[in-house]
């Protein structure tokens, strides 16, 4: 699997046609690899806190186990899918494009 | 006059010239390298150091640091997503966060922030100096003060002007360094080195606003007592100032040393010495 996921992120500098990777190409692959790999964890936190909830019953405290479970679920994929491009948002928006 | 009046007269005449021939010859050195050094001085100590000429340098570091973020903030979702319903991961997790975002704006508004701090220094450094309303010339009066201070002095000011060039080098190439310090400082993992880098800087970008206060007082007290003694103080302060540049920076450098010692070193060392400390608790047991 290692290997496997060694040659995936080095597939831009395997590729014959394309130019010489840079650095960034393989970072935002390690991201893609995180949020692939969150997204599937999120699938199944959510499937798992969705079936405590309906098996919870009466049980207040497996309700808001399953609860706070989905909270942290959805506030994690936000970060997931929008993390990234916030911290690139925050650095390309304000580097100055010039010495000053 | 008698042969014996000739002779003394000779003799007493001796060491006047031999005095006169080397301030001659100390004043032709000295006039040539003096206003040079005492320019250089002037320069170092009061324009802000070049860093423009590294910026492409700082980029690529923020560059780096960027990206480093952009995985920073992936980890962070999948560690709030593999924490499940923890309310002390969550805490930490939100502070993690905070201190990403705060590090990333710091980061990238680090290159202003370095050229601010440089330019207030050399503001602060030139007000003083205006105020203090001295300039930076000594020339010694007479033969004697010539040739006992006059090579003292140049020694004094190129002391001087050596650790300023070695403090606008490391100004320079801390522009790199600089958002470095920023970034590390956030994180408990490189707290000491972000606060010796960013500390280091500091220092050295606010030096040259000690060294004038120190030639500016020097100078007053130079005019003030006058004559010898005046010219003594004055040639004194430029090895104070050397001393003072180089004390700083040594102490600094120092600290960064027992930094690297205490965070590279020190585990590395544990790491080295495990094994034989394993083998000696088997040891220890099986005897």
């Amino acid at each position: 699997m290692g290997v496997a996921l060694a040659a995936w992120l080095a597939a831009p500098a395997l590729a014959a046609d394309t130019p010489p990777p840079v650095i960034s190409d393989v970072v935002w692959r390690i991201v893609h690899v995180i949020q692939y790999l969150g997204g599937l964890f999120a699938m199944v936190t959510l499937t798992y806190a969705g079936i405590l909830w309906m098996t919870a019953g009466h049980d207040p405290m497996n309700k808001d186990k399953a609860k706070g479970m989905i909270e942290m679920a959805i506030i994690g994929t936000v970060l997931l899918i929008i993390g990234p491009y916030l911290a690139m948002w925050i650095f390309e928006g304000f580097l100055p494009q010039s010495p000053g | 006059m008698g042969i014996e009046d000739m002779i003394g007269n000779v003799l007493l005449a001796i060491p006047k010239l031999i005095v006169d021939g080397a301030a001659a010859l100390v004043s032709f050195v000295f006039n040539g390298v003096a206003p040079m050094l005492e320019n250089q001085a002037n320069v170092l100590l009061t324009y802000p150091a070049p860093v423009a000429n590294l910026y492409p340098m700082w980029l690529f570091v923020v560059q780096i640091i960027a990206l480093l973020s952009v995985v920073g903030f992936s980890l962070i979702g999948l560690y709030l997503l593999i924490s499940g319903s923890n309310p002390a991961d969550r805490e930490k997790a939100k502070d993690m966060i905070q201190d990403l975002i705060f590090m990333a704006f710091l980061v990238a508004a680090s290159y202003f922030i370095y050229l601010l701090l440089i330019e207030l220094s050399s503001a602060i450094a030139t007000s003083f100096w205006s105020f203090a309303g001295t300039t930076m010339t000594y020339r010694p009066n007479g033969a004697a003060e010539m040739v006992f201070f006059g090579l003292l002095y140049l020694l004094g000011a190129f002391l001087m002007n050596a650790t300023l060039a070695f403090r606008s080098i490391l100004i320079m190439a801390g522009v790199a360094f600089f958002p470095i310090g920023l970034a590390l400082m956030r994180f408990p993992f490189g707290k000491g080195w972000g606060h010796a880098i960013v500390n280091t800087l500091f220092l050295l970008i606010f030096l040259p606003v000690a060294d004038i206060i120190m030639i500016a007082v020097s100078a007053q007290a130079s005019a003030a007592m006058g004559g010898a003694a005046g010219s003594f103080v004055w040639m004194v302060s430029y090895y104070l100032v050397a001393l003072l540049n180089f004390i700083l920076m040594f102490s600094t450098f120092k600290k960064i040393g027992d930094v690297v010692g205490s965070t590279v070193v020190a585990p590395v060392y544990n790491i080295a010495v495990a094994p034989v400390k394993i083998i000696e608790k088997i040891k220890d047991r099986v005897m």
